[in-house]
């Protein structure tokens, strides 16, 4: 029979802690007196709010008439770091996703040690055909 | 207008689907995913009570969330990467050279 099975065999204790965490947090959260959400109103300039926040700059004289600026707080040197951080997670990643051989770079078209064995895409030379 | 409550419900519940996968699953790429997860509960969170306050800083936050999570998932998938070329395979639990 090759139709999904549900696996039986595992503990099932990792499942009833997430259930008894969500059923903790949801009598929690339903018994939360909170006030009506205050919104932001019909005519909120969100977008140029947002973008006034991430660079520090005044929402207000971004905004334009008829519509209102909502306040945030000023982002900018977040914005900053958050640029370091990515530029370090790309090196990063790409640092451990090199391969190398002999202290040298393999990279994707790279033959070397296997030229025995490499199989041209059109099975041209050293290709399967042969 | 939707009570914040109910935000928070589905937050709890997204969160703990993360929790769930993470304590479960052992393909690092699913486990990557969970993580995933848990960290837009805690946007959902973030943009509500930006909402309830009705102040922009949570869904700045959270878009600024969303970047790192990006950074995260890249140098996840690089481990993830390292873990093929070692084990032949992507489970986590196969990777217990590194302890003591």
């Amino acid at each position: 029979m090759s139709r999904p099975q549900l696996k039986t065999d595992t503990s099932l204790w990792p499942g009833v802690a997430a259930l008894g965490l969500f059923g903790v947090l949801a009598v929690t959260f339903l018994g939360a007196d909170l006030p009506d959400p205050a919104g932001f109103g019909a005519n909120a300039a969100m977008m140029k709010s947002i973008g006034a926040a991430m660079f520090g700059l005044e929402a207000s004289a971004l905004v334009g008439d008829g519509a209102t600026a909502v306040d945030a707080d000023s982002f900018l040197v977040v914005f900053e770091i958050i640029d370091l951080v990515l530029v370090g997670a790309l090196v990063g990643a790409i640092m451990l996703a090199r391969r190398e051989e002999n202290g040298e770079n393999v990279s994707v078209t790279s033959t070397t040690d296997s030229d025995s064995t490499a199989v041209a895409a059109d099975g041209g030379p050293g290709g399967a055909d042969e | 207008m939707i009570p914040t409550q109910y935000y928070l419900l589905l937050s709890a519940a997204v969160f703990c689907i993360g929790v769930f996968g993470v304590l479960t699953r052992r393909n690092a790429l699913i486990f990557l995913m969970s993580v995933e997860l848990i960290l837009n509960a805690a946007n959902i969170n973030l943009v509500a009570f930006s909402l309830q306050y009705g102040n922009l800083s949570g869904q700045v936050f959270s878009l600024f969330m969303m970047g790192l999570a990006a950074a995260e998932v890249a140098v996840g998938l690089g481990i993830v990467l390292v873990l093929y070329r070692n084990f032949s395979d992507v489970d986590v639990t196969e990777a217990t050279t590194m302890r003591w």
